[in-house]
């Protein structure tokens, strides 16, 4: 997904005083496509059936056996 | 000199507080073009230096750190002295008092040079401060000191400051130590009191030392380390005497060396040398055992959990102050508003999942033994590395391939310690980093000392500390 100038203008005006040139933004939205992609593979990360030891298992139907 | 030499000549009279703080200021002058200072502070050092030696006449010494050099990095609160954090939004800003740290330190006798030039905000490894200057690196003026705490790397390189202090919140002392060939210490967070930090993340950022030798770090750490009642991140647990076990063989130490992550990411030079160290504390008695270290393929994710933080902790900055920030704050920033709760709250069960494969590993080893980076001090113009093939960009990404195996000592709270182990492309310094079982800093030092006796880089000085 790549973030268009006109939307990263948006988000800059909610910032007061931030300010980026057009040139700038270009780069800017290569740079965000990364971090996007870094956000995207974390929420595919398949953890769900993953759990740290401190959390309890519980049997299904919700009930701690 | 170390200050473990300084210290009983400064006792016995031998040396002056006086004289040691002209040396420093001399230096510093000498070698103005390294960039490593935003605010010197020399009138009020040389006071301090004639006010300790005046007491140290009369029988006042107060201990190893008495009449040292320092330098503090600026993201660290001095009282009456501007506190910038490396950006224009806040050269007007003056801090009402000393970070605890900084107390602490004063209190120890030791005398600040001055506020230490850093990558802005703490907010990358490169130290090219667009608003004070590009830190230069004391082994090359052409390459990049590390960061983010790159003028208190390059001050302690260049033999200006004996010891700074610099921040750590995912590899901003053990990555400037690497690449100025000096040792950096990131304690066990909670060992040490954040108050007077100007903090980019809650639970990540400590306050950490940087110096020529292991002793040295053992002794500044020594001075500072330690419940705050007023910080409720640090724990009130004992304080051991780090230098303790100092020179101590390794019989007994086992070393765990990773067969994942860690050597994932790292050019070949530095392969080379770290294995060649960890061979040396083979040599030393120590046993190595290979370990590894569950989750960590998906490491990188966690860096969501800083941004997030840098998000809400930088905002008010950002929004009064946005024309004074650089292009590469900005582009993080907005990068920071796509972050959803529930990415921040998987990325904290990440965390705990790799936190528990890292508590694992150390029930069975003493420390594990790594790279601190994936490369040697690159040059300062230098927008894309290529490790193994791979092509990394530094811009506008916080270049965080540079922090690749340090983040996780900051993910885990872990103590690492980094320890210069030779030379690579060009000469430059390598660094072996040590990561330790939680508040077990004094193994680490024991290790770490005992290993710098035979290292590659023994008592090697940067060519512009010495020119």
């Amino acid at each position: 997904m790549t973030i268009s100038p006109d939307t990263l203008r948006a988000m800059l005006a909610e910032f007061g005083g931030l300010s980026m040139t057009d040139l700038q933004l270009a780069d800017a939205a290569g740079a965000l496509d990364q971090w996007l992609g870094t956000f995207a593979r974390l929420r595919d990360l398949p953890l769900d059936e993953i759990f740290p030891a401190n959390v309890l298992r519980t049997a299904d139907g919700g009930f701690i056996s | 000199m170390t200050i473990t030499e300084l210290a009983p000549r400064i006792r016995a009279g031998q040396l002056s507080p006086v004289d040691l703080v002209d040396a420093a200021i001399a230096q510093a002058e000498r070698l103005a073009h390294l960039n490593t200072f935003i605010t010197p502070m020399f009138e009020s050092a040389r006071s301090e230096a004639w006010a300790r030696q005046e007491s140290i006449a009369r029988g006042g010494y107060r201990g190893p750190l008495d009449g040292i050099p320092i330098g503090i990095k600026d993201n660290l609160r001095i009282a009456g002295v501007k506190a910038t954090a490396g950006t224009k939004a806040l050269d007007n800003n003056v801090a009402l008092e000393d970070a605890e740290a900084v107390v602490r330190l004063r209190a120890a006798g030791a005398i600040v040079l001055g506020k230490e030039n850093l990558h802005e905000l703490a907010a990358g490894g490169r130290s090219n401060n667009p608003h004070y200057g590009v830190v230069r690196n004391p082994w090359d003026a052409d390459r990049i000191p590390g960061g983010s705490s790159g003028g208190s790397g390059a001050n302690v390189a260049a033999c200006i400051t004996h010891a700074s202090l610099g921040t750590d919140i995912g590899g901003s002392v053990r990555f400037p130590a690497h690449c100025c060939g000096v040792v950096g210490m990131k304690q066990t967070f909670g060992r040490a009191s954040q108050r007077g930090l100007m903090l980019t993340s809650f639970d990540g950022d400590h306050i950490s030392p940087l110096t020529r030798t292991v002793s040295d770090s053992a002794l500044v750490l020594q001075a500072y380390a330690g419940y705050d009642p007023l910080d409720p991140t640090t724990v009130p647990v004992p304080v051991p005497d780090f230098s303790a076990d100092l020179g101590h063989d390794l019989h007994g130490v086992k070393v765990g060396v990773p067969a994942n992550f860690f050597f994932d990411v790292v050019s070949e030079d530095v392969e080379a040398c770290v294995r060649a160290a960890i061979i040396a504390l083979e040599g030393l008695g120590a046993e190595l055992v290979e370990v590894r270290f569950p989750y960590t393929e998906y490491a990188r994710a966690l860096w969501v959990l800083m941004a997030s933080e840098a998000s809400v902790t930088m905002e008010t900055l950002l929004r009064e102050h946005g024309e004074d920030v650089s292009e590469d704050l900005a582009t993080g920033m907005l990068a920071t508003q796509f972050i959803l709760g529930r990415d921040y709250i998987k990325a904290r069960k990440l965390q705990r999942l790799i936190k528990e494969g890292f508590a694992e590993v150390l029930r069975d080893v003493d420390v594990i033994a790594a790279p601190v980076a994936p490369l040697v001090a690159v040059s300062s113009d230098a927008d894309v590395v290529v490790i193994k093939g791979v092509e990394y960009s530094l811009r506008l990404t916080r270049d965080e391939v540079m922090g690749h195996q340090t983040h996780l000592g900051n993910r885990t709270g872990l103590p690492a310690i980094s320890v210069p182990c030779g030379f690579g492309e060009g000469g430059m310094p390598v660094g072996l980093q040590l990561i330790g079982r939680p508040f077990d800093e004094p193994m680490l030092y024991r290790i770490a000392s005992t290993y710098e006796e035979i290292s590659p880089s023994l008592d090697a000085l940067s060519p512009l500390a010495t020119d």
